[in-house]
């Protein structure tokens, strides 16, 4: 007889149940689940590292039922708690049953794939990022510049034929107007004392003492973008 | 008074007189202090008062456009009141050039030149080295500020400078120099001053271009270039532009430069408003002529030519943009191959 009425393992620190689902809230969920259920005392919810399954979670075992569950959302978990934790039934929908013993692991291809998942998911979960129009596109000339004011930010636009860039309207040295300046696609010159600066980085060149502040900038359907932050 | 400037690379400090603007004081003790036109138009020689008291002579400077608040102010325009400390926003870097002075001098051989231009030398007070392509102050009594003009001879230890001066309607020393009291006047100069200058032993071929009066400190180059023998090995193209036949002036000083090296010095005239007459052509067959504006010309006849080249340009200020943006964008000659100094 061991310690524990039952031990229940959530993988946690595997390479991949980790990205499939948040395994730590799962951990949390369930401990909070068996307190309410006066059960933390002959239950045990233990973090895990991995089962050698990767691609098959969030992936949650329960001994000594020997009860293995694949692909665990966190909507499964009041079931799996009070149904087989508490209640000693296993959720036979979630069980997994692989058919072959010993490490599962899914091929390269299709873990690459849910980690690409993982990271798209992550990015949209980022505080999002507030664009403001500047223009229409064609409102700076192909291999020209041109000045904006975007909420009281005076914005150059460069237009190098492929691509847009966004940076401070003056020249970091004598504040002279970059719009009245030239580039030729890989430099852009201020004409006032030929200060110099890397059309892609902003980063000073030649003379120049200060590279310039730049601006993401998207353009989209024709309208270009940047982001500024107060 | 004492005058303390803080920039990028260090702090420097020097005295400034009373009376005697910031940027003159600094620049005659060998700091050199930000400047161009050094006439309070370009806004070049802004700093920021940190302490002290600063009391512009001119507080409706052009160049004034380019403050951001009430602590900066035109070096260029301004004195000392008290001790200051300054800060300017750049590095202060060692330019290679004389430290100028304020010196006087009387105005002699007054003559005009065209409609619009007149020539006249200053005899110096005492001896004057200068490089060639720079300029200096001229002061008028009874006329408040100073003019900038490019010297137009070169002479080591001048003891006389010479200046072209194009009529400028409503230009107080304009009217000064078309008006009766000019010969034997008295004038106060600074200088030298500017950063366009030509240095013998230049392993580049030069290319001069010039609208107007800008030819002036082109003058200088060409003078000090064939006395050096330049371009005995290497090539010189000067392009000089001019409205009409009538606006022409140095045509055969520019020859006598040619006439010395015909083989590698080429010089090429443009008349923006007109045709050129047969007869101008006639009389300078050793000239190229062509009507256009001369950034355009200089572009079309450089085209392939411009490797291992140096670039001097100066004129009114629509015309050296332009040329900057032929030699920056056609050209493609680093910045450091071009020289010019903005004064308008």
């Amino acid at each position: 007889m061991g310690q524990y009425d039952r031990h229940v393992f959530v993988c946690t620190s595997g390479e991949t149940c980790p990205t499939q689902g948040d395994t730590e809230k799962y951990v949390k969920i369930l401990r909070e689940g068996l307190k309410k259920a006066g059960r933390q005392g002959d239950v045990r919810i233990n973090k895990a590292g991995c089962f050698s399954q990767c691609g098959h979670g969030p992936m949650v075992v329960v001994y000594p039922d020997d009860v293995w569950y694949a692909g665990v959302q966190e909507s499964d978990l009041d079931e799996i708690l009070t149904s087989h934790i508490v209640g000693g039934r296993p959720v036979e929908r979630l069980r997994y049953e692989p058919g072959i013993a010993g490490p599962n692991k899914k091929s390269e291809a299709e873990l690459k794939a849910i980690e690409a998942a993982h990271v798209a998911r992550q990015a949209a979960a980022l505080p999002a990022v507030t664009w403001k129009r500047v223009c229409r596109s064609d409102e700076v000339p192909t291999d020209g510049m041109k000045q904006f004011s975007v909420n009281g930010v005076d914005l150059l636009i460069i237009n190098a034929g492929s691509e847009f860039f966004a940076y401070q309207a003056v020249c970091p040295h004598e504040a002279f107007p970059l719009a009245d300046g030239i580039h030729d696609g890989c430099t852009l010159t201020c004409l006032e004392h030929l200060w110099q600066f890397d059309l892609k980085t902003g980063a000073p060149q030649g003379d120049a003492q200060e590279g310039l502040r730049g601006y993401r900038l998207k353009a989209e359907q024709g309208e270009i973008y940047v982001t500024i932050e107060s | 008074m004492k005058v303390v400037v803080t920039a990028k690379n260090g702090t420097r400090d020097f005295a400034c007189d009373p009376g005697e603007k910031i940027l003159h004081a600094g620049l005659r003790h060998g700091i050199e202090l930000p400047y161009e036109c050094a006439t309070g138009t370009c806004g070049t020689c802004k700093a920021r008062l940190v302490t002290g008291r600063t009391e512009s002579e001119w507080p409706e400077a052009p160049g004034g456009r380019y403050l951001k608040d009430a602590a900066e102010f035109l070096m260029c325009q301004s004195l000392a009141r008290e001790n200051c400390a300054l800060e300017v926003g750049i590095a202060l870097k060692d330019s290679g050039v004389s430290a100028p002075r304020a010196l006087a001098g009387v105005v002699r051989g007054l003559r005009p030149l065209t409609h619009d231009v007149v020539a006249f030398e200053v005899d110096l007070d005492g001896p004057l080295d200068f490089d060639a392509g720079q300029f200096a102050l001229l002061t008028v009594p009874g006329i408040a500020g100073a003019r900038a003009y490019s010297m137009v001879n070169f002479d080591r230890r001048a003891e006389r400078l010479a200046f072209v001066v194009k009529k400028k309607p409503g230009g107080a020393v304009s009217e000064w120099l078309w008006g009766p009291r000019v010969e034997g006047a008295r004038v106060g100069l600074f200088a030298p001053m500017g950063h366009a200058t030509f240095q013998p032993g230049l392993a580049r071929h030069v290319l001069c271009i010039a609208g107007g009066s800008g030819i002036a400190g082109m003058m200088s180059i060409l003078s000090l270039a064939c006395e050096a023998g330049h371009f005995a090995e290497l090539d010189g193209h000067v392009f000089f532009g001019v409205r009409t036949a009538r606006d022409a002036f140095f045509f055969d000083e520019l020859e006598a430069f040619r006439a010395r090296y015909p083989e590698r010095l080429a010089v090429t005239v443009a008349l923006s408003d007109e045709d050129v007459p047969e007869s101008l052509s006639a009389a300078y067959p050793g000239f190229a002529f062509a009507r256009g504006f001369i950034h355009a010309v200089a572009g079309e006849r450089m085209k392939g030519r411009f490797a291992e080249t140096r670039a001097w340009v100066a004129g009114p200020p629509p015309m050296v943009d332009a040329a900057l943006r032929l030699l920056l964008r056609e050209a493609r000659l680093p910045p450091a191959e071009i020289r010019y100094d903005k004064f308008s």
